[in-house]
């Protein structure tokens, strides 16, 4: 571990990496900040971006966007009420109150170094947890691999969905796609329908462009959210006292360790760490009745706790596969457009960039502090851009990028395509992040699984062969079953389990 | 009508697509076939347990999908706005195709500050080339004014 960090070391600190990072970082935070785009949206119109330049470059600025956009979120939430990303909700129960009490860039300054904090927090648990955890999944056979990919699918498919069946819906979609083109391992094309170019299979980045992009851009446009200058300015008024920031450590401490398990966790995501850590520095408090009336260790706890969640929802996603939300899945794809098989493979093939991009989340998260307290107003600024101008524009962006990485214009009509379908998607409540996971595991399971064959000479007994086989076939029926258990619980304890309320 | 209504008619008639996928997909030569088969005949089964639930919610009542009609018609312009620059950027190129489109969008969404918009069209196509053209030189269909100028 220790010479696979030497030797990413000069790779993270080369002059274009270190402003690849910047540029993410700030682009994160502007994204993040303006309602109606996500950090998913983000990463997915900058990938094209990024298809000619070596892989660390690329993942620098994917680290930037992920940790700057988590901040980005808490600033109009802070100032309207208005979360910028779905992780920023909690932040609204006690940043908007303080702004209200003029205490507006007092609240953006907690939500920083809270920021900060957890995001460093959580790099270096990636860092110590993800090696040791890619050396044992790195003794899997292809029996093993090929349970371990049906695993991450389904805990995606049944737990990023309220319904599970359109999960796994999404997941059949995404798998369905993966096949498309010439089967590497037999020759035989699949659902190509005589169109050459559909030989060569869809591109991941098509598909994440045009899942990422293009329904956000549309829903940016109808919804057309008008921000008024004097709801900014109220909101930016300073009139905060001097502020002991040690009496936050205790929170950070708590939330940082909430967000970190989360993160974990797969399906669930920045939101629900963000209220959870709330909630536990409220009953921590010695007076509970300030938190939602503009309490310092509210914010505090909520935007710790959100970016605690980023790099740890890598530790799955890097070393099994199995990302811990739609921002992982998101990056998984783009690890495969660099060339990089996500799963525990990074830490064998590709070893130096993998450790590269750990420590850019870490430096990335360092990066946030600086560049959020340089650019604070600028960022309040951004508000002011009208999403009727942004909308065209997001669109404009990723054709350019889709068309760019191979001179197609197919390939644009594709990613239109597959934005709409997207969209119809999301107005349907079916979660995107499984189908692109499934275009991501799927040729790695059917190869894994047609290996195991061929290494059985057709029995399929191999595939059950195994102690840790057995064990991932277990977790699959738990996580199968997880829905029916938690509705079970929910109604013997009474709707408690409900976080997200 | 009710969301589950629609939900209901969307279930079934991907239920036939992933139906008629599967009968497609157990044609393929051989070990092809394992995957896209199982997959769609899985999704087949999927899509009518997502029609039995919608008809079931469709059954205990619900309120009607409300439809607000501004926010309708700004989504048909942008829907009208993508397909446009799909189809004019093999034409205009990508930078005539942004200049033309991007204020001319904006505007048909409602946006009317034509001074923000004129200065962000052109900082934001100035940033496309600067990235695309002068950075990452990637060849881009030629633009119809440099086909007029020879």
């Amino acid at each position: 571990m220790i010479d696979y960090l030497i030797q990413a070391l000069p790779l993270v600190f080369s002059v274009e990496v270190l402003l690849a990072m910047a540029f993410g970082t700030f682009a994160g935070v502007a994204i993040g900040a303006l309602p109606g785009l996500s950090t998913t949206m983000g990463i997915a119109v900058l990938i094209p971006l990024t298809f000619t330049m070596s892989p660390l470059v690329a993942l620098g600025l994917m680290a930037g966007i992920y940790n700057g956009a988590m901040y980005g979120g808490a600033i109009p939430a802070i100032l309207l009420r208005i979360p910028g990303t779905p992780a920023g909700i909690a932040t609204v129960f006690d940043g908007y109150p303080m702004a209200m009490s003029g205490q507006g860039m007092q609240a953006m300054r907690i939500a920083l170094a809270s920021s900060a904090v957890g995001g460093i927090i959580s790099a270096l648990t990636l860092l110590l947890l993800a090696p040791p955890l890619a050396a044992v999944a790195l003794r899997f056979g292809p029996a093993e691999v090929f349970w371990l990919a049906v695993f991450g699918l389904t805990a995606i498919a049944v737990l990023l969905a309220d319904n599970p069946v359109k999960g796994l819906l999404s997941a059949c979609f995404g798998l369905i796609l993966g096949t498309v083109g010439i089967d590497q391992m037999t020759g035989n094309e699949r659902f190509t329908f005589d169109l050459l170019h559909l030989t060569s299979g869809i591109g991941i980045l098509v598909l994440l462009t045009g899942l990422y992009a293009i329904p956000p851009a549309l829903d940016l446009a109808a919804k057309a959210i008008l921000i008024s200058h004097r709801d900014m300015q109220r909101g930016l008024a300073d009139r905060s006292a001097p502020f002991r920031w040690s009496r936050l450590v205790p929170t950070w401490l708590r939330s940082s360790a909430i967000g970190v398990i989360v993160g974990i966790v797969p399906g669930a995501g920045g939101n629900i760490a963000s209220v959870i850590a709330w909630r536990e520095a409220r009953r921590a408090s010695a007076d509970p009745g300030r938190f939602g009336k503009g309490a310092p260790e509210g914010v505090a706890a909520s935007e710790c706790a959100n970016n605690a969640d980023n790099a740890s929802a890598l530790i799955p996603a890097l070393t099994l596969g199995i990302p811990g939300n739609a921002v992982a899945a998101v990056i998984l794809g783009g690890l495969l457009v660099h060339g990089m098989r996500p799963g525990p493979a990074l830490f064998r093939e590709t070893a130096p960039v993998t450790y590269g991009f750990m420590l850019a989340m870490l430096i990335t998260a360092v990066m946030l502090f600086a560049i959020g307290r340089i650019g604070a107003k600028l960022f309040i600024n951004v508000l002011r851009m009208p999403p009727l101008l942004l909308a065209p524009m997001i669109v404009a962006m990723a054709t350019m990028g889709i068309y760019a990485i191979n001179n197609s214009m197919v390939d644009v009509w594709l990613m239109l395509g597959i934005g709409f379908v997207g969209y119809a998607m999301d107005r349907l409540d079916f979660p995107l992040a499984p189908a692109v996971l499934a275009v991501i595991l799927g040729p790695m399971a059917e190869a894994e699984f047609r290996r195991s064959l061929l290494i059985a000479r057709g029995d399929m007994s191999f595939l059950f062969s195994s102690t840790i086989s057995l064990i991932l076939i277990a977790l699959i029926v738990l996580m199968t079953l997880t829905p029916l258990i938690r509705r079970s619980l929910d109604r013997r304890l009474g709707g408690k389990l409900d976080v997200s309320g | 009508m009710h969301r589950a209504t629609l939900e209901t008619v969307a279930a079934l008639g991907l239920m036939v697509l992933c139906g008629l996928g599967a009968a497609q997909a157990a044609g393929f030569p051989g070990a092809s076939a394992y995957l896209p088969t199982v997959v769609l005949a899985a999704a087949t089964v999927l899509s009518l347990i997502w029609a039995i639930q919608s008809g079931v919610r469709r059954m205990r009542g619900g309120a009607p999908i409300t439809i607000d009609r501004i926010e309708l018609r700004r989504f048909a312009t942008m829907v009208i706005a993508v397909v446009a620059i799909g189809a004019l950027i093999p034409v205009l190129g990508f930078f005539t195709a942004f200049f033309l489109l991007i204020p001319g969008t904006t505007w048909a969404l409602g946006y009317r500050d034509w001074r923000v918009t004129g200065a962000a069209t052109v900082v934001f196509v100035g940033l496309l080339y600067v990235a695309f053209v002068l950075v990452l030189e990637r060849p881009l269909p030629r633009e119809i004014w440099q086909g007029l100028i020879g």
